[in-house]
């Protein structure tokens, strides 16, 4: 049986995918999308985003205070965080497994995330850390001197 | 002032159980988990809007200004609280709830300063957004007040607080500047940023 906490973390876990998906489909973000037609991606986030609520809803009483059962606002941010860096990681893995092929050119290492209009988030970050793995000195030297 | 405040409240609250399709949906607006959950949805969103790089550097500071704000407003709901307890409605008059007791102060309502805090981050940087942010925080405004746990006066108090500190925070966003553009750079070497 589901605790509070794990229900709450899946509603988050599992929106935070579809916001994400809905997100880089606005920001013409290709190498995140799991599907790539932009209304497909757009409809997938949408039920990843919206279908959460409403089973969270449905599987039990929500109105609860935090020492009856509910979550305190400390628990709620915490279990926020871990579910939207669990949607970030997942979201690596897929959309970097599905985009695997995708060549709209080399990356530009110093693009952060706008590479990824072009190419996987796994081959972006991997030219990016190729990158700064042989000019860090120069560039951290850039970086913290504003 | 506190009388009208008063009035208002119990004539909204009034309403309760004469239509009881309305008071279902208002349990769910009111709830801990839709509308706050949905608002912080809405930053993970902003943080990949924008059509271009300049575009999405705007968007996330919006979320970094909204989180400062929403923390600040926080503290400073948390100060006035301390130096001022005003009593839950349901406390002091007869009330139908719809939602749990809290036993914290009404005055002003945290909830509502939180909301509003990242709706009016949001507006600044995306109108279209922010403007259905800023419905969305104000029916939960309205919500908590028809459910019995705030006088409509806490919402408008909470409100008025998110909109200054927010304001504020952008004003000195100039002097986080520095900070909020290396995290921005290094989060560009992750291509998270």
């Amino acid at each position: 049986m589901f605790t509070f906490a794990t229900d709450y973390f899946l509603l988050v876990f599992v929106s935070a995918l579809g916001v994400i998906q809905i997100g880089a489909s606005f920001g013409g973000l290709s190498g995140l999308l799991f599907l790539q037609a932009p209304k497909a991606a757009r409809a997938l986030g949408t039920v990843l985003a919206v279908a959460p609520f409403i089973w969270f809803f449905a599987v039990g009483e929500r109105n609860i205070n935090d020492y009856q059962g509910g979550l305190d606002a400390p628990t709620q941010a915490l279990f926020f965080f871990l579910g939207t860096l669990a949607a970030g990681g997942v979201t690596f893995v897929v959309s970097s497994a599905v985009n695997w092929r995708m060549d709209r050119g080399a990356p530009a290492p110093e693009d952060g995330m706008d590479a990824l209009r072009n190419a996987s988030w796994a081959r972006a970050l991997a030219a990016s850390l190729q990158y700064w793995r042989k000019n860090w000195r120069r560039r951290t030297k850039q970086y913290f001197s504003g | 002032m506190a009388k009208a405040d008063e009035t208002v409240f119990l004539w909204l609250n009034g309403l309760v159980g004469k239509l009881p399709f309305f008071d279902r949906i208002v349990e769910l607006v009111v709830s801990d988990y839709l509308i706050p959950v949905s608002l912080a949805l809405a930053l993970v969103g902003t943080w990949f809007a924008g059509g271009d790089k300049l575009a999405r550097q705007r968007h996330q500071i919006g979320v970094f200004v909204a989180l400062s704000a929403m923390a600040l407003s926080s503290l400073v709901v948390f100060t006035i609280n301390a130096a001022y307890f005003r009593p839950r409605p349901f406390v002091d008059h007869e009330v139908t709830r719809l939602f749990y007791a809290p036993t914290d102060s009404s005055f002003p309502s945290n909830p509502a300063a939180a909301a509003f805090a990242i709706a009016v981050a949001v507006w600044a940087v995306n109108r279209r957004l922010g403007s259905l942010l800023l419905a969305a925080a104000a029916l939960y405004g309205f919500a908590r007040v028809y459910a019995g746990v705030h006088y409509p006066l806490d919402i408008v108090a909470g409100a008025l607080i998110a909109i200054v500190v927010t304001f504020l925070t952008f004003k000195i966003r100039d002097l986080l500047g520095p900070i909020l553009t290396w995290v921005i750079k290094v989060g560009r070497i992750f291509c998270v940023a």
